[in-house]
């Protein structure tokens, strides 16, 4: 199911040590990718850059959400209309990737995310914090777009025009945004949103970056956006589909 | 008496340093006007205090309240401003950061040389 309208956006954040594996993975497996270096302190860029993959250096940290939304941008320019969003770090394998194509072209997706906690995906160990976090999240999502979502904050993700083109115009940059949010405001402006059980891989290098207290403070901030509607906007189906 | 003096007093040293800011060019003259009419108000309603009377009794409160509550109130609004404007320079930042990294990479793309940000940063 790989297409030449089909590109793997990798975010990579002084990730030197792992990005040269996942890039010529991603290339054995026939992906075209684009690493968006944000702003690393080494050399994640010349790394990706000669492991074979196409790179966008951010000149400062943007953090995940800006890094990708400069990867959608990158996509759309050249006319991708596909795009998945992976782990510069290995944990995503590209078996996992071609799946999650697959399963978005069955369902016409516009926004297929890959869950760590459905039935059929690998275990996945998490803490007490963040296991509440997810459940908060789940339940908001619930009642505010009547999507029903495990994994909440996942970032492996297929994401298809016309969604791809609203994202790459307007997409959060704070912590988790990224996910939670964009997959929030995705199922409430009309697009079709599915979940599908993956496996994930132990990390290959570097450090998880989510915190407890970092947990306490996204809940706190998501039920605020949410409850206040001061979540991004970008436009519905509807609209795209009229213009 | 002693109370209005040293609002005034305030006042004119506000004055003082937010121009001396300015003209080291440290202050855009869109923040300085703000700043300056603070100062201008903030000492005259202290010389003048006798008129701020009424409403401190009215509200029940001393002149001295008064006009120290306004003058906090000022600052509030100056800091919501000031947020305002943060903010809107984050988004504009990120716009250009993308901007100039992707047109980077389309200049990569068609071989074309150019400086890596460690030779041209600063």
């Amino acid at each position: 199911m790989i297409t030449r309208d089909t590109l793997v956006v990798v975010p990579a954040y002084n990730e030197s040590a792992a990005v040269g594996d996942v890039v010529r993975a991603l290339l054995d497996a026939g992906l075209d990718c684009v690493v968006v270096d944000d702003g690393s302190k080494d050399n994640t860029a010349e790394v990706a850059r000669s492991a074979g993959a196409h790179v966008v250096v951010l000149p400062l940290n943007l953090g995940v959400g800006g890094a990708l939304r400069c990867g959608f941008r990158y996509a759309v320019d050249r006319g991708y209309t596909r795009v998945v969003q992976c782990d510069a770090d290995g944990q995503h394998p590209p078996s996992e990737i071609v799946r999650l194509l697959e399963v978005q072209a069955q369902e016409s997706a516009h926004l297929v995310i890959g869950s760590r906690f459905l039935d059929g995906s690998s275990d996945y160990e998490i803490g007490r914090a963040r296991r509440l976090m997810m459940r908060v999240l789940s339940g908001i999502i619930k009642r505010s777009s009547g999507l029903r979502l495990n994994d909440t904050t996942s970032g492996f993700r297929c994401i298809v025009e016309p969604l791809l083109s609203e994202f790459s115009v307007s997409y959060p940059v704070h912590y988790l945004g990224d996910t939670f949010e964009a997959a929030l405001v995705a199922a409430r402006s009309g697009y079709r949103v599915i979940e599908t059980p993956i496996h994930i891989r132990e990390r290959q290098a570097g450090n998880a970056s989510a915190s407890t207290l970092a947990a306490i403070r996204f809940i706190v901030r998501a039920v605020i956006a949410t409850l206040a509607g001061l979540t991004f906007e970008i436009r519905s189906l509807d609209e795209v589909t009229a213009n | 008496m002693k109370q209005e003096l040293v609002i005034a007093l305030g006042g004119v040293g506000l004055a003082i340093l937010v121009l001396f800011i300015a003209r080291r060019h440290l202050l855009t003259l869109r923040y300085t006007v703000g700043w300056v009419v603070l100062a201008v108000v903030m000492t005259l309603s202290a010389l003048l205090s006798g008129f701020v009377e009424p409403l401190a009794n009215a509200v029940g409160m001393t002149a001295t309240g008064v006009l120290l509550a306004l003058a906090s109130g000022t600052l509030l609004l100056i800091c919501i401003q000031l947020s305002i404007s943060v903010s809107g320079l984050s988004s504009q930042l990120r716009e250009l950061i993308e901007s100039e990294a992707l047109l980077r990479a389309q200049v990569e793309e068609m071989n074309l040389p150019t400086n890596s940000p460690e030779e041209s940063g600063g």
